[in-house]
Order: structure tokens, then C-alpha cells, then sequence
């Protein structure tokens, strides 16, 4: 038997060849319904 | 924006939340469906199609998505890695995804980072365990 074929790393996607090996891997998107706070509140900084 | 929840996804939530509205019980399974086009909140792009890619998205094993408390967020495939293997004769690519419930309700949606995903005839896209986070705040 062969070597079992790598699993994706924690919160990527990957692309495995017909061989098992990693091709191509990345970040799934993250699903948020509300954009994080940051300091586009319309204010000029003051 | 990367991803988030499908418009009319939007407004069942909020008339359920702010007023005597139903909101009708969605049906399972749920599904990870990838795309071809982008997803956008209204709605999500052209399917994925051919030889290794079921109409319609894929489920693991139960429970699928793990369970919200005080707030915190859902991640799915919450046991096994979702995992489709080309064999459509040529290359997918992958632009987003979307989860859809049975019904199919689209619910949410995301766009690949650098997308799109070349998946090569003969190759295997995976996505690994808990790596979809969906979060309301």
C-alpha cells in the first residue's frame, strides 16, 4: 500500500495530483454577515 | 467582501427577528456547492458541472456544521473533509462556494481568495475540517 494521501491543512482547501500530492492549497473564505468595527465611521478623526 | 449571507437569507432573519414572521425550517442536508462564477449576495454564480461533481454540492458525515452557542461561530464540514475528485475531462474552475440547504435554500456564500481554483481532469479538491467559518458578528 501506499502512503495515505495528505489531508488539507486547518482552514485550507487543497489540490491533490492523481499521485496525492499537493498541487495547490489556500484559505477557504470565512463567511461573516457583519463587517468587523474598524474606523470607517464617517468621522474625520478628530 | 470574501463572503457572507445571501440577501434574502438577510431579510428572513431579520422579519423572523423583529417581528411575528416564521421563518420556515430549512431542510437538511446541507450541502457545499462550488461554483464556477462569482457568488454575490443575490445570488450565486454558475455551477461547477461534469464527470466527479454531483448537481447540487456535497455533504460529510454527521453533524455537518458544528452548533452556535452564545454567539459563537458555526464552522463546517464539522467531521469529515469535503473532497471531489475531477474527472469531467477538463479543468474546473473554481471561482466560490455556497451552502445550500435541501429545499435548496442558498444560505451563505464565499469567494475563493485569488480565485480562481484551477482543478485539474484527474485532480482532487479538498476542504479540510471546520475550515468554512460563518459568523453573524
Amino acid at each position: 500500500m501506499g502512503e495515505p494521501w495528505p489531508e488539507p491543512q486547518p482552514g485550507e482547501w487543497q489540490v491533490l495530483d492523481a499521485g496525492g500530492n499537493v498541487v495547490d492549497h489556500g484559505p477557504v473564505p470565512q463567511m461573516q454577515a457583519v463587517a468587523a468595527a474598524g474606523d470607517d465611521d464617517g468621522k474625520d478623526g478628530e | 467582501v470574501a463572503g457572507a449571507i445571501d440577501q434574502a437569507m438577510v431579510s428572513k432573519l431579520l422579519n423572523a427577528t423583529t417581528s411575528a414572521t416564521a421563518f420556515a425550517t430549512l431542510t437538511a442536508p446541507f450541502k457545499v456547492r462550488l461554483d464556477s462564477g462569482t457568488d454575490t449576495a443575490a445570488a450565486a454564480g454558475t455551477e461547477i458541472t461534469g464527470g466527479g461533481y454531483v448537481a447540487g454540492g456535497q455533504t460529510s458525515t454527521a453533524p455537518f456544521a458544528s452548533t452556535s452557542s452564545a454567539g459563537s461561530n458555526v464552522t463546517i464540514p464539522h467531521t469529515a473533509i469535503l473532497t471531489w475528485t475531477n474527472a469531467s475531462g477538463g479543468a474546473w474552475s473554481v471561482q466560490s462556494l455556497s451552502l445550500v440547504s435541501a429545499d435548496p435554500t442558498r444560505t451563505w456564500f464565499g469567494n475563493f481568495t485569488g480565485a480562481p481554483v484551477a482543478v485539474a481532469n484527474g485532480n482532487t479538491f479538498q476542504i479540510a475540517v471546520d475550515a468554512i467559518v460563518i459568523s453573524l458578528t
